[in-house]
């Protein structure tokens, strides 16, 4: 090492330690201090010394700065974010209840648990039940006792989706669905199961009477929420709600050939 | 249950390569629907640090502001954070601009970052005495805007890509004026 590289490394030290450098300029700090023991004393000082100023520095807020404090009136109340969609997507939704000739809306914070699960898979969840194809899904789902003897789960593999396994929360089973560039596709199970249904078995457009699909927004995603027979389902993706309403039309109401 | 496997947490997310936690991610949730449980919960995690950033810069009174300031703009500004923004620029960016005011100083994005550099070589690897004194005294001697950054990267979860936003400058700058503030505070509490 010369001498300007090991100024260098010195310069990084304080940065270094906070975790703060770019990943290349750590690699060469962490390789200068396998090098070099002076370093690794350096960096020991400055370690002690700003552990010494933070823990000296550091004081608890006073008790009436703790609290909240008086908080504004919600204008959105908890759980009804999910009927503040915009001008664009209530559109949208008319276009799709038009299409599927009903108009039953669902309670619309039947919805909110659905967030919980997209951002449990987006973060990598703890407890995703792994498995490759659907029907090892469902296996394994239905020795846990999560499915019922027989159930399947819908392969979405063939609208280029890689299945993920699948997290249980709550009453609400999620199958975990990746789209190719990463993104994050729901197929959520109500407490009646009804995603375990194969495409002809939900329904068939041929009677006039499809199910009626609602569409919201949801952080940056889209969601597509549908009730057959009394069993709720939904499919929860990135992007935006017209191409996922697409995706669940090819998805759910294909006919099966 | 038994054949079922867990599978480890792992980075997925996001893209930007940053683990998130899940539960803070709850809580931002329901904070940008106005929660106020939520709300208190993000208030508590930071309301120390911000605290002990303000009374280390400017008195008490001054500091309870500040710390007025940070609280409103959480729960003003929640509602309208991005799902993958960090959240606690929201409050600390406010502490930010609500000191810089309060101590007067110059806009940051003017001071060249060489005005920031201590002249000679890096301080000795050499123990530092156990002294609190010492220690709040080494703190005071850096210039006001170098201890305005350093405090943030000591004592706040900001990053430090974050902090050179809420002060207008670029990250190198920010890493530069720590080194700067760090030989400075090591070589008064070896004096």
């Amino acid at each position: 090492m010369t001498a300007s590289e090991r100024a260098e490394i010195i310069r990084l030290l304080p940065c270094y330690r906070m975790e703060q450098l770019e990943p290349d300029a750590a690699d060469r700090v962490r390789r200068a201090l396998h090098e070099d023991p002076s370093l690794r004393e350096l960096l020991a000082t400055i370690t002690d010394a700003e552990r010494l100023c933070a823990a000296t520095l550091r004081q608890g807020a006073p008790a009436g700065l703790r609290s909240l404090g008086p908080t504004p009136e919600p204008a959105v109340r908890l759980g009804a974010g999910w009927a503040g969609v915009s001008g664009l997507l209530v559109a949208l939704v008319l276009a799709i209840l038009v299409r599927s000739g009903q108009a039953a809306i669902p309670a619309a914070g039947a919805l909110a648990p659905l967030e919980d699960l997209l951002i449990e898979a987006r973060v990598g969840g703890e407890g995703l039940i792994a498995a490759s194809t659907p029907t090892a899904l469902a296996q394994r789902l239905q020795d846990a006792g999560l499915l019922p003897p027989g159930a399947g789960v819908t392969d979405l593999g063939a609208h280029g989706l890689v299945l993920d396994g699948a997290m249980v929360q709550g009453d609400l089973l999620a199958v975990v669905w990746r789209d190719t560039d990463g993104g994050v596709v729901l197929g959520v199970v109500g407490p009646s199961l009804a995603i375990h249904r194969t495409a002809d078995q939900i329904h068939r457009p041929d009677t006039g009477t499809g199910p009626v699909l609602q569409g919201h927004s949801l952080q940056g995603h889209a969601v597509v929420y549908w009730d057959v027979d009394g069993q709720g389902c939904a499919l929860v993706a990135a992007g935006g709600l017209d191409a996922l309403v697409a995706l669940a039309f090819r998805a759910v109401w294909s006919p099966v050939g | 249950m038994a054949e079922l496997r867990l599978l480890p947490r792992r980075d997925r997310g996001s893209g930007t390569g940053e683990v998130l936690d899940l539960a803070e991610a709850r809580l931002v949730r329901r904070a940008r629907h106005r929660d106020p449980q939520a709300l208190g919960a993000l208030w508590e995690r930071v309301v120390d640090d911000a605290w002990s950033v303000a009374i280390a810069l400017v008195d008490e009174d001054q500091a309870i502001a500040v710390l007025l300031a940070a609280r409103e703009a959480l729960i003003s500004g929640a509602p309208g954070l991005r799902p993958d923004a960090r959240w606690v620029e929201l409050p600390f960016g406010t502490v930010f601009d609500e000191l810089h005011r309060r101590l007067e100083l110059p806009a940051l994005d003017s001071i060249d970052g060489s005005e920031w550099t201590v002249p000679g070589p890096p301080p000795d690897p050499v123990a530092v005495p156990r002294d609190p004194e010492a220690a709040r005294r080494a703190v005071r001697f850096a210039p006001p805007a170098l201890r305005l950054i350093y405090l943030f990267t000591l004592l706040t979860p900001c990053t430090l890509d974050g902090i050179a936003r809420m002060a207008g400058i670029r990250p190198s700058v920010v890493r530069h004026a720590r080194t700067a503030a760090t030989w400075r505070v090591l070589r008064e509490l070896q004096k």
